[in-house]
């Protein structure tokens, strides 16, 4: 059935790259590499905080690597993505780039040659950015030290190594024109609005896609994956099992951890790691957003919730002969590799509220289960070691279900085993 | 019996499969490095690579290690020398008492495996996990930083 | 397996081939005050006045060096080393150390509040130069030369006008073997080779590379695990334990059953945990509520009855005009954690003989000797002790539970080493900690804002119950069949004290009174930790004085130069101030610096820290930007050993002043663990910046404990002034600020 579905999709693709034919990108001509542009500091400076609202760096720099000088692995259900190096370097990166190839590139996903970007890089959602904001990016990124660091290939399958393609693509999803500010709204709203919609681009990770890795139009924001995480539904789609608060969303946004949500973990850290740098009142905008737009819950209902979690995550273990067999494995290994802080007075986030047990599937538990966390800046004492070695296969999965079934009301994950088997594979 | 790689030997033993990998290393295999500090993963002072990962050794049942390969800080040394980065803590006098140092340098191997060329707080984060009572934390990164320059 | 335990007790004096063979020094005597007629002595060269008790010149061309202090990570080994070779005259590399050892070196009493170098640094300066004096002589015999115009270069004497000899060469039979003079003097600073320089420690390359270095590692053969199951509170009485199936778990040797304290002994160290575990399980106890609880630590300490309150100065104004203003502030500082990362260790063995020997990480070996010799009920002739190094302790943590712990469970299993290690909770929840005070501080200012009276009131448990050879001041002893009574804690008087170390400001003010109230009943267990009372003392002067600043709106340097005149302390500060750029530093928003100073007891070292913050009002959480230490510690014989002190002090005090407190309710500590501890990770330590102040000739001063008192307050003082709030309630955690700017 995947198959079928993606091979019509395929065929869409085909039949729309007929009409892209026509509308072939010109290069624009290349800017002198030397000498170096000048900008007014106060425009590089709003150029950094947007790169770092944008957490440009996250793709864009490997670890160790010279900032921006790209070579950071994506990984897309299509293969592996390699982002570029956006360094003001002539050869291999954007010192010959003038400003209009720059906002070409952000907009339209064309390079300065005139090829296809892929739309790993979320130009579906920079096309939103203002011209204004623009320039400040590319004055910031004109100012940055050049690197000289080549491309790496993308590793990508038939027939998504075919760049022509993308330009059906953005034929097909590129929904072009900067944000329209909403008049019954507030500044602030709209400026958070077209933070989250824009430079931003949570619903590149936050939004389910379609067979062709573009965004589904009517379910933005509705969920996601990347890298093999769940991002949850964010603002309209918002579900938490205690509702955000302003506090609670700021906390989280900015130091990656709410002590009724949880820790911004897997591709989020690196996200809140940048917010932290930005101004508070840019990410007080986009909470302004994102609280405004989600489902409206009883008061009562939250502190209930909260107060439930922290009973049921701190009073011992399961009522008897309610596990089977491979859950009470899991219990006995939750007690001796997980108890000993995730308990009453240890400071965590009872697990019940947080959005990895309540994922629909168990790729995130798996991943900080096997991998560990590194905490975000703002948590540091956040630590979790990796129990990939320490634990086998059994034991991962029997652990998944058991917490499964402990915290969440949620049906059964069936995708535990396969989860194990891919992040072996991955090491 | 049980049997893995310790430090690129072989090795067999015949203790019960629930027993901890730090108590084996250190009980029956003459491991000095590998400290105990918490038996609960939460210090890192028993931290070993196991494949590569840097693995808390006092939450680790033997039985999970069997036919993997185990270095500890031992381990790290070349041809009876301190490595590079185990230099690099002697040259910039990295620890006090020194009871968490061996997790640290294994935590911090693991990092450079990874990253070579990390930044002060790419070593930071990298080492949260790892507690030191002492205040020898500067120390310690300053001489990750100085192995990675040393390359 | 260990080499080091393959040397018993005799072995290890034929083991080792040194020239001054005769080993018949009476140590047990030693430590006796000396008779009144006799010269003083440099250090604790005045108790332990054979210079052979302290210098042994080896025929394998190495010096063995003999101390009664030992090594807890601050260095003492290498600092005391280094003296040696400087007055010897020899390589660095040739000195060996013998440390705490009671039946081999001096008895130095314990490695205790920054004494190490002030008191064995000057014994081994003056037993070196006598030794190389005594040297000098034996190669005038000799060679027929007179000692004047005689050179040493590593251990190689050379007479004026030719003819050399080496120290390995000269027969030294008992020549070191008589008591010191005073008369022989010391090298100037200026001839010192190692002295003054930094010079790698020598502990450190093993520990490094999986050498051998802890006791921990150390395992002797035959060697067992024992583990010993605590009850569920302070004062719970064991009411029955059936323990008939933990003997029957696999490994498990004995179950020990005295009064209530248990314990198992096993083949494996898991099977112990195991069997301790099952054994907790299985044990029932008669529990008390009888705890104030952690919040409610700071009422209790202001209503106790006080054993005793010691008037620790008074020294009230004479005469003058009446103050105009009468200010108050009241601070706490909770309970501490000495929080050693490694738990607590010991190896005990009965040999045939009727000798205990044990390996301790003690910082009080001969003390701890003879407080088990009475527990055991035995002749202190029966018990050796040892010292091997641990886990950084910072104080007198379980170390010597365990060694009294091991000592009990070796008289049931005669032969055998037995070991023990305690677990994470059991460390956590038995340590002693560093008790919890409550300084009231008030002063009277005239017009101007300046102090004209000064009150400090400590309110306080106490801070002392090392075993000082008491066997009741041993966990386990209390809970025996036949209990050791607990003897009541002392507070020392001048000029160390313990609740009122630092309690007297080192301010000159018109009048200045500390009043201690000193509480000796102990809802936690408690004893000496980092510093003792004078974190809480300098905390809570160095924000008062701050707030006293503030109000009087002077600068807070300025404010405490005006009270400073010591020299050398005003040097301290304003070193600290000019390093950090105190006097251009320019406010930002949600940013604040401070400063606190302090001379370790009024008589160590100096210390003066500065810092920036940055307070987020939102999260409550403080950030330390930076921080600027200023050092003063006298002679400084290796520079990166004051300044590894000066950091990590202060790195242990954010951790204390930010995130620190020992939570409790009414029945038991729940501060179990690292999570339910939380310390300071890497990514919240500052950059820090130590800058010493060099005294060459004068006496070394302690290092260890400076820092944690000025860090404290340097902090407190710098989030006033980020944020306009004033806290004097410890730890400053995230909840309590957010509160506090809330309020």
């Amino acid at each position: 059935m995947g198959r079928l579905i993606f091979f019509a999709s395929a065929l869409t693709l085909l039949a729309a790259s007929f009409f892209a034919y026509a509308l072939r990108h010109a290069e624009l001509p290349a800017r002198a590499a030397l000498p170096r542009p000048v900008f007014p500091a106060d425009l590089v400076q709003r150029g950094e905080k947007l790169a770092s609202l944008g957490a440009c760096a996250a793709c864009h720099t490997r670890p160790g690597a010279a900032p921006y000088s790209g070579g950071h692995g994506l990984n897309t259900p299509f293969g592996v993505i390699y982002s570029t190096n956006i360094t003001p370097e002539a050869e291999t990166g954007i010192g010959l780039w003038g400003e209009d190839a720059f906002i070409r590139a952000m907009r339209e996903g064309i390079d300065r040659r005139g090829g296809m970007l892929y739309p790993a890089f979320p130009y579906d959602h920079y096309a939103k950015v203002n011209d204004a904001d623009m320039k400040a990016l590319y004055a910031y990124f004109s100012t940055r030290q050049p690197a000289r660091a080549q491309a790496k290939t993308n590793e990508l399958s038939f027939p998504f190594n075919i760049r022509p393609l993308l330009a059906a693509w953005s034929l097909l999803f590129l929904e072009s024109g900067p944000y329209k500010p909403d008049p019954t709204k507030s500044v602030k709203w709209n400026e958070g609005a077209y933070y989250v919609e824009g430079l931003g681009h949570c619903g590149a990770c936050h939004s389910p896609r379609n067979a062709l890795g573009a965004v589904k139009a009517d379910a933005r924001l509705a969920g996601g994956d990347a890298d093999g995480w769940h991002a949850p539904g964010i603002g309209a789609h918002a579900k938490a099992p205690a509702t955000w608060t302003r506090d609670s969303l700021t906390n989280y946004l900015i130091d990656g951890w709410d002590e009724n949500h949880g820790l911004a973990a897997g591709p989020m850290t690196a996200v809140v790691n940048h917010l932290a740098k930005i101004d508070e009142s840019m990410v007080d905008a986009m909470v302004e957003y994102l609280i405004d737009t989600q489902p409206k819950p009883d008061a009562g209902e939250r502190t209930k919730v909260i107060q439930l979690a922290r009973d049921r995550e701190f009073s011992g273990g399961a009522p008897a002969g309610t596990l089977s067999e491979n859950e009470s494995r899991g219990e006995a290994i939750f007690a001796r590799a997980c108890a000993n802080c995730h308990k009453r007075g240890g400071q965590t986030t009872p697990l019940a509220l947080g959005a990895v047990m309540n994922a629909p599937h168990a790729g995130n538990l798996i991943a900080i289960v096997m991998k560990g966390v590194q905490p975000p800046t703002g948590a540091p004492e956040k630590s979790m070691p990796r129990f990939a070695q320490s634990l086998k296969d059994d034991d991962i999965i029997d652990l998944a279900t058991y917490m499964r079934k402990r915290f969440t009301q949620k049906p059964a994950w069936t995708d535990a085993p396969q989860r194990v088997k891919d992040m072996r594979a991955a090491k | 019996m049980i049997a893995f790689k310790l430090n690129d030997k072989n090795v067999q033993i015949d203790v019960p499969a629930t027993a901890p990998l730090l108590a084996v290393l250190s009980n029956d295999l003459g491991v000095n490095g590998t400290k105990f500090g918490c038996g609960k993963s939460q210090c890192g002072a028993c931290a070993v690579l196991v494949d590569g990962d840097p693995v808390r050794s006092c939450a680790t049942q033997i039985s999970a290690v069997s036919g993997r390969s185990v270095v500890t800080l031992e381990g790290l040394t070349q041809n009876g020398k301190p490595s590079k980065l185990q230099q690099a803590f002697i040259d910039e006098q990295a620890a006090q008492c020194g009871y968490c140092v061996s997790g640290m340098i294994i935590q911090a191997q693991a990092l450079l495996d990874r990253n070579p060329n990390p930044s002060d707080s790419e070593v930071r984060t990298a080492l949260n996990g790892n507690l030191c009572r002492c205040g020898a934390h500067n120390r310690i990164v300053r001489a990750v930083l100085r192995a990675a320059k040393e390359g | 397996m260990d080499d080091r335990m393959n040397v018993n007790r005799r072995g290890l004096l034929k083991g080792v081939g040194f020239v001054a063979l005769a080993f018949a020094i009476p140590l047990e005597s030693s430590a006796q005050a000396p008779a009144t007629e006799k010269p003083r002595l440099p250090g604790n060269l005045n108790t332990t006045r054979n210079i052979s008790a302290w210098i042994r010149i080896n025929a394998d061309k190495t010096v063995t060096l003999l101390i009664g202090k030992v090594e807890l990570g601050q260095g003492i080994l290498t600092a005391v080393a280094q003296i040696c070779a400087d007055e010897l005259d020899i390589d660095f590399e040739r000195v060996q150390l013998i440390s705490g050892d009671t039946m081999q070196t001096p008895n130095e009493g314990g490695t205790t509040g920054s004494f190490s170098m002030p008191q064995c640094g000057p014994a081994v300066r003056q037993a070196s130069a006598e030794a190389r004096k005594i040297m000098l002589d034996l190669a005038a015999e000799k060679l027929g030369k007179p000692t004047d115009g005689m050179t040493v270069k590593d251990g190689t004497i050379s007479a004026a006008g030719g003819g050399s000899v080496t120290y390995w060469d000269l027969s030294v039979g008992k020549a070191l073997e008589r008591e010191a003079t005073g008369q022989v003097k010391p090298k100037p600073a200026s001839e010192y080779r190692y002295v003054g320089k930094s010079v790698g420690r020598i502990d450190i390359p093993a520990k490094m590379v999986g050498g051998a270095a802890f006791i921990h590692e150390m395992r002797p053969k035959g060697m067992l695990f024992g583990q010993i199951v605590r009850p569920p509170t302070y004062k719970a009485k064991l009411a029955s334990v059936d323990v008939a199936p933990i003997e029957k778990m696999p490994g498990v040797l004995k179950v020990v059953r005295n009064g209530s304290f248990l314990a198992v002994i096993a083949q494996r160290d898991e099977q112990a945990n195991a069997a301790a575990k099952a054994l907790y399980d299985a044990a029932k106890w008669d529990v008390e509520k009888a705890l104030p609880g952690a919040d409610g630590m700071q009422d209790w300490l202001v209503n106790a009855k006080p054993a005793r309150k010691i008037e620790t100065l008074k020294k009230p104004r004479a005469g003058g005009e009446p103050a105009v203003k009468t200010v108050e502030a009241t601070y706490y500082r909770p309970y501490q954690m000495h929080a050693s990362i490694g738990t607590s260790c010991a190896i005990a063995t009965l040999d045939a003989d009727g000798v205990t020997s044990v390996f301790l990480h003690s910082q009080t070996v001969f003390e701890t000797r003879q407080a088990i010799a009475r527990m055991l009920g035995v002749d202190l002739a029966k018990v050796r002790c040892q010292h091997v190094q641990g886990a950084g302790c910072y104080g007198h943590n379980m170390a010597d539970d365990a060694a009294a712990d091991a000592a009990l469970l070796a008289q049931v299993m005669p032969g055998r080493p037995v070991r023990i290690q305690y677990t994470r909770e059991g460390e956590h929840r038995w340590e002693p900690y560093g008790s919890a005070m409550v300084l009231k501080a008030k002063a009277g200012v005239d017009k101007d804002g300046n102090v004209l009276d000064w009150d400090l009131d400590i309110y306080s448990t106490p801070h002392g119950t090392r075993p000082g050879g008491q066997p009741g001041n041993f966990l386990s002893a209390q809970y025996l069949e036949k209990p050791f009574a607990m003897p009541t804690p002392a507070n020392n008087g001048a000029p160390n004290f313990s609740a009122d170390r630092n309690g007297i400001a080192l301010y000159d003010f018109p009048g200045q009174n500390v009043l201690t109230h000193f509480i000796t009943d102990m809802p936690l267990r408690v004893s000496s930790t980092r510093g003792l009372g004078a974190y809480g003392n300098v905390f809570a002067i160095e924000s008062f004085i701050d707030e006293l600043a503030r109000a009087a709106n002077v600068d807070p340097v300025e404010y405490r130069l005006r009270y400073l005149k010591d020299e050398r302390a005003r040097d301290a500060v304003q070193k600290a101030a000019d390093v950090f750029g105190w006097s251009k530093w320019q406010k930002r928003e949600g940013r604040g610096r401070g400063i606190g100073f302090a001379r370790y007891k009024n008589t160590a070292g100096y210390c003066a820290v500065a810092m920036e913050v940055e307070v987020n009002r939102r999260n409550g959480r403080i950030r330390v930007l930076r921080a600027v230490a200023s050092a003063d510690s006298g002679h400084i014989v290796s520079p990166d050993g004051v300044i590894n002190q000066i950091e990590g002090g202060l790195i242990q005090s954010l951790s204390w002043t930010l995130k620190e407190e020992v939570k409790f309710d009414d029945t038991r500590v729940t501060s179990d663990d690292w999570a339910s501890y939380p310390i300071l990770t890497f990514s919240e330590v500052p950059p820090i910046e130590v800058v010493l102040i060099n005294r060459p000739g004068t006496p070394f001063l302690g290092t260890g404990e400076a820092s944690q008192g000025p860090t404290g307050a340097a902090l407190a003082n710098a989030v006033h002034d980020a944020t306009g709030v004033r806290f004097r309630r410890l730890p400053l955690t995230p909840d309590r600020v957010r509160a506090g700017l809330s309020a």
